[in-house]
């Protein structure tokens, strides 16, 4: 064991220059595993206190994607340079052999190679990973999230890597160890059929795309290569598009609820839970039958008389579990989903208990089973155009039957909603919940509003409201600040989010000009031996540069297409990209230009070695 | 003609009546053998009933024009081409009857190889080569491993090279670090192919008066596909390989070794009388002088009693 042990370092040592790209490519793999999981634990810390549970759920989502897809690159990667290198091994292979090696021996001084190689890059890559996290975190003054990432799951992941590799090496060296009459390296046209069609292409050395789509039709790798291609472009590019789109959506609507509301006023308990709902908060501690302090009729009447455009609000403490798919039926709620616990509610109404401006949608809770859920609406267009099923508007009349007598009918564009439950924006405020409406009307009618809004006060009408609330003894709270302040923590958080995704992007591009090498590796001794029978070195790039590019470009438009789509409607529900046609484009050609780069840089390197 | 049923206890007694009956003097014994190879829907045939009798103490020449089938001779010897027809039998061991990884033990320590391209990993120093090879054939490590290659090497003139890696070496460096390497487990038989054929004249001429060193100086049997005048003027014997036979051409017993030279017991038979496949009734190894001279009955008898306490 040790000799093996002795000699697996040797060569790890006397390779590192000469399999430089495998390594990278594998320190490369680690380290985006160690940034994606990094990013899921810091992240979920953060986000846990999130006040937008689609918010978290987005961000999450995505994490957990780079998470997956990271792994798998990683393992495609990683097998196809195990391949490459032990195929390059295949000689020494052969020597051992024909002297008298035991198969033993030799497949235990390949797996070490392999497995010391694997260790050394996964160590290495997690330093890398984690140092790059840290730069970005420290940038965005997120470090204290980095304490949170969990080192197990970091482990645990790029060990199922080292896994995957020792599955790999274990069959390919079996696999060599294992041939019979071993011959050694000759230098023989590998893809091509006979020596007579050799000749022919010999003849041929003006067309050197020809040649290229020959190479490239015949390597065998067609489908294999698409795929590949595919995928990691399309993992890239959802990389970046998944972050960017996430962050522009909620930019949005964060932009229009800051639109709404400047001064709310009411006792002071009242506001610090609407406030404490309002900002980034865990709520601890806080019974939830307990009734929050109502707003005197009179004084609601003295604000009216002064005829400003306000907004009555009741703001109730309630558990809510699992936002927003909670099920309905009699009045009773269940949970289903995810865990997240916390209390709040609020719950906007002025006339008939309900805002003017209220919709339906939903398909999770289900209508036929009248589970329809009312929002606050922001943006009304942007729920009626949704391709998403879910915040389509949706028309219950058929679905729904059955009168309930106790629930809310109200009309729209002569639509009839059966409602009876109620939710608030999942976008803009940040706090949702599906609640009996039987309840709250109950709630509502027993206690009156506790709240009231204003938006766009002139100093007259601020100053009355001022002198009015004062008499009542009732506290003038500025929302604005506190949901700019929230604003801008998710922002920078988004932005950081931005950072890492390009990063991940960035790093495993490098991938494109690993597989370019491995590429042109697998094909060097027919390039080496066409060089050496005197076709010209720039005319064997074209070669190579043509089968590569054939291998590559068709995953890369899929790729970068479906990249930049899916993900989109996958994470949030309604998604905006402003720049999605640039993105897809400049992500095609970023990728032609590695692909391009990385072909010559190939063949610059593998034909001068020789 | 060795039935291809037989046990390999049977193998096993065949190895003792070869030393009982001292044929052991005979290393390499070539039995009818025959070898083809198919070329597109051709046969064509290299050997055809060849016999070949090879004495434990010879530098034997094999010489033939390319293609005459010497490459292929040695790797039927070496027991990495298998014969169509007939029994090889090296140092008492018929090839056909061990696995693949008995051939592997066989090679590593009863054979030392030089092949035509020297097969040396690249990546490796001249020394490391060495210690490859060692470690390969289960050579455990000893303190004076290093003594030892140093030695081998000073002996072969290479040893100002042993940090070297195969490509700074000439061609005639590359082939003596080839031979250190083949030297370096101590076989009983050392097999060079081509040995001078990509080297110069004067290169070449170095070698076979090394060649000639080695053979004089130590107990190694040496056999040698080559075409060199002055390879010729060294071999105690010289085949002649071609037109699908091989046939004996010269014999100099005159340039045999000395009587000085004491030849080791072959590992195999040591290791069965290590292994307790032949002790006493109290336990205690017969001695080669005991097992020398016992009559055939009596060995017969004693390895068919051997195997039946075994069935029982």
């Amino acid at each position: 064991m040790i000799g093996q042990l002795k000699f697996a370092w040797i060569d790890f040592r006397r390779s590192l220059l000469a399999s430089g790209f495998s390594l990278i490519s594998q320190i490369i793999t680690y380290s985006a595993i160690t940034i994606s999981i990094g990013i899921y634990s810091a992240s979920k810390h953060f986000l846990n206190n999130a006040i937008n549970v689609i918010f978290y759920n987005s961000f999450r989502n995505i994490t957990l994607l780079f998470i997956v897809v990271c792994v798998i690159i990683g393992g495609v990667v990683t097998s196809r340079s195990i391949d490459l290198k032990i195929q390059s091994q295949r000689d020494d292979i052969g020597i051992m052999k024909n002297v008298g090696g035991k198969s033993k021996w030799i497949y235990s001084y390949f797996i070490f190679n392999q497995l010391l190689t694997a260790v050394i890059m996964l160590i290495l890559g997690i330093i890398l990973g984690m140092s790059f996290l840290a730069v970005i975190f420290a940038s965005f003054q997120f470090i204290s999230y980095l304490k949170f990432v969990k080192f197990i799951p970091v482990l645990v992941s790029n060990i199922i890597i080292i896994i995957i590799t020792y599955v790999k090496a274990h069959y390919t060296i079996v696999r060599f160890v294992g041939e019979k009459d071993f011959e050694q390296s000759s230098s023989k046209l590998s893809n091509y059929k006979s020596i007579f069609e050799f000749n022919k292409i010999m003849k041929k050395f003006g067309a050197p795309v020809k040649l290229g789509i020959k190479n490239f039709l015949r390597s065998g790798k067609i489908i294999s290569s698409f795929l590949f291609s595919f995928f990691l472009v399309f993992s890239l590019v959802a990389f970046v598009v998944s972050p960017l789109t996430v962050n522009e959506t909620y930019t949005y609507h964060f932009d229009i609820r800051n639109q709404d509301y400047s001064i709310v006023i009411g006792k002071s308990d009242s506001l610090d839970f609407y406030n404490q709902s309002l900002s980034f908060h865990t709520y601890e501690n806080v019974s939830y039958n307990d009734y929050l302090s109502s707003l005197n009729s009179s004084f609601i009447e003295e604000i009216d008389d002064l005829d400003v455009e306000f907004q009555e609000i009741f703001v109730t403490r309630m558990l809510v579990e699992t936002i927003p798919f909670l099920e309905i039926a009699n009045g009773v709620y269940e949970l289903i989903g995810s865990n997240r616990t916390f209390y709040a509610t609020i719950v906007g109404y002025k006339t008939d208990f309900l805002h003017d401006d209220l919709f339906a949608w939903g398909s999770n809770p289900d209508p036929s089973k009248k589970e329809v859920v009312i929002g606050d609406s922001l943006d009304r267009v942007l729920f009626e155009n949704s391709t998403v099923e879910k915040i389509k508007f949706r028309e219950v009349s058929d679905l729904c039957p059955i009168s309930v007598a106790d629930d809310i009918m109200f009309q729209e564009n002569s639509k009839q909603y059966s409602i009876n439950g109620v939710i608030m924006d999942s976008f803009a405020s940040g706090f949702t919940i599906y609640f009996p409406i039987s309840k709250l009307k109950q709630e509502s009618i027993t206690n009156g509003p506790n709240l009231i809004m204003f938006d766009e006060l002139n100093s007259t009408t601020y100053n009355a409201i001022l002198t009015i609330s004062n008499s009542y003894g009732y506290e003038i709270q500025d929302i604005q600040e506190t949901l700019q302040e929230n604003q801008k923590t998710y922002r920078t958080f988004s932005q950081m989010f931005d950072t890492l995704g390009i990063g991940l992007f960035a790093i495993f591009s490098f991938q494109v000009i690993v597989f370019c090498f491995l590429y042109f590796l697998s094909y060097r001794k027919d390039y080496k031996l066409l060089a050496d029978l005197g076709i010209k070195k720039r005319k064997l790039y074209s070669v190579n540069y043509t089968a590569t590019v054939l291998q590559t470009i068709p995953g890369i438009i899929f790729g970068a297409y479906f990249g930049s789509i899916i993900p989109r409607y996958f994470l949030v529900p309604h998604s905006k990209l402003t720049l999605f046609g640039l993105i897809i484009l400049a992500a095609i050609l970023w990728f032609i230009f590695l692909i391009s780069s990385g072909s010559f840089a190939a063949s610059r390197r593998g034909l001068k070695k020789n | 003609m060795l039935d291809n049923n037989v046990d390999k206890k049977t193998h096993k007694r065949s190895i003792l009546f070869l030393f009982w009956s001292k044929k052991m003097d005979k290393i390499i014994k070539f039995e009818g053998i025959s070898k083809k190879f198919q070329l597109f829907w051709e046969d064509v045939v290299i050997f055809e009933q060849i016999d070949l009798d090879i004495d434990r103490n010879e530098l034997v020449l094999l010489y033939g024009p390319s293609g005459s089938g010497k490459t292929t001779l040695l790797n039927l010897l070496t027991g990495l081409l298998q014969a169509d027809e007939g029994d090889i039998q090296v140092a008492g061991l018929y090839l056909e009857l061990i696995d693949d990884k008995e051939k592997a033990d066989f090679r590593s320590n009863y054979l030392g190889i030089v092949f035509q391209e020297n097969n040396l990993v690249s990546t490796l120093t001249v020394k490391e080569n060495i210690v490859l090879f060692q470690e390969l054939c289960g050579i455990e490590e000893e303190e004076n491993r290093e003594e030892k290659i140093d030695k081998l090497l000073e002996k072969l003139r290479i040893d100002h090279r042993k940090e070297s890696f195969p490509a700074q070496l000439s061609g005639g460096e590359k082939k003596r670090v080839a031979i250190a390497r083949a030297l370096s487990n101590d076989p009983y038989i050392l097999i060079l192919d081509e040995p001078t054929g990509n080297l110069d004249r004067e290169s070449a001429d170095q070698l076979c008066e090394l060649i000639s060193d080695l053979f004089l100086t130590t107990d190694v049997t040496i056999v040698v596909a080559a075409h060199d005048q002055k390879m010729m003027d060294i071999a105690t014997s010289i085949y002649k390989v071609g037109s699908k036979s091989v046939v004996l051409e010269e014999m100099h017993a005159e340039r045999k070794k000395s009587d000085t030279i004491k030849y080791r017991p072959i590992d195999s038979l040591e290791r069965m009388r290590e292994e307790e496949e032949l002790v006493k009734v109290d336990g205690i190894p017969y001695t080669e002088e005991e097992i020398l001279n016992m009559t055939e009955e009596e060995l017969l008898l004693l390895v068919t009693d051997k195997k039946e306490d075994e069935e029982d």
